[in-house]
């Protein structure tokens, strides 16, 4: 049976939506994925000593 | 621990520091432990031949962000270095009193200085994104410092000289800003700063003790029997 143009028009169209939906599909599926960025870890607190000297002049014996 | 000093070290117009020409003085620096010191009016004042000698000699880092090859603007020294403890990373940067810059034209060094707040805040932008703790060892002097204080907030510390002055507490002239140490001078003094920084590198506490030498810090023995091998030409 010799389908009218107005269904064979609604046939196509839903094949075009169908393809479409389907190449939507296999997009997502080969998109590389985007990398959960993984959070720097913050230090502990920190206690620093520090020793420090100004203008010592050459003075290798403090004693004279 | 860090063993810091903010230059004028190395001078030599007596005794075993003249006969040797500084080089006693970097030699006890280096079994001492240093990590660095600022280059000062000092260490320039050795003559430049000199200078190379004793810097080729020095197993810390020495260190001026500001004194330049005039014909290209390259630092002479490196500016600064980079110490990571317990998880942080400090930056130690050097700094040079302007001073020395009379002293580096007298002598047709190819050098000179230049000025030192735009060279610092230059050198702690560079360094924003590899220490969240920022050393200054200064020469400048303790107005100055107050200046780079006030206006670096990014500093957490500096190291100064030039006054021969004890500072306790340290000077916190901005209070988000940096401390300022000082410990007298002629080896006469060493400071023992103690810090406190939380995990993101904020300074939180700190404190200071100046300890006189020898009579809060006896000689060391081993540092004793070593001076001796040096002799002092009849």
């Amino acid at each position: 049976m010799t389908s009218s143009r107005p269904v064979r028009s609604l046939c196509v169209a839903g094949l075009v939506v169908a393809a479409l939906g389907l190449l939507g599909l296999l997009a997502g599926c080969i998109a590389p994925a985007t990398p959960t960025p993984t959070p720097t870890p913050t230090p502990p607190p920190l206690h620093l000593t520090i020793l420090h000297t100004n203008d010592t002049r050459g003075q290798t014996d403090p004693c004279g | 621990m860090l063993l810091l000093d903010a230059g004028n070290a190395w001078k030599y117009d007596y005794g075993l520091a003249e006969s040797t020409r500084g080089r006693v003085i970097v030699d006890g620096m280096n079994r001492m432990g240093y990590d660095a010191m600022a280059l000062a009016a000092d260490e320039v004042n050795l003559g430049m031949d000199i200078l190379k000698e004793r810097l080729a000699e020095a197993e810390f880092a020495v260190l001026s962000t500001n004194v330049v090859f005039e014909a290209t603007g390259d630092p002479f020294l490196a500016p600064s270095i980079i110490r990571e403890m317990g998880g942080h990373h400090i930056a130690i940067i050097g700094i040079t009193s302007p001073t020395v810059k009379m002293l580096l034209d007298g002598r047709q060094t190819g050098l000179t200085v230049v000025d030192p707040l735009p060279a610092i805040q230059s050198a702690v932008e560079s360094l924003r994104d590899q220490a969240g703790i920022i050393i200054i060892l200064s020469n400048l002097g303790a107005e100055t410092d107050e200046k780079l204080a006030i206006e670096i907030p990014e500093i957490d510390v500096i190291i100064g000289g030039q006054n021969g002055k004890i500072f306790i507490p340290p000077l916190r002239p901005r209070e988000d800003g940096a401390i300022i140490a000082q410990a007298g001078s002629l080896g006469k003094q060493i400071g023992v700063l103690t810090l406190d920084f939380n995990g993101a590198g904020d300074l939180i506490a700190y404190a200071e003790e100046i300890r006189d030498l020898p009579e809060e810090v006896p000689p060391d023995q081993e540092m004793v029997e070593w001076l001796q091998t040096y002799r002092i030409p009849e």
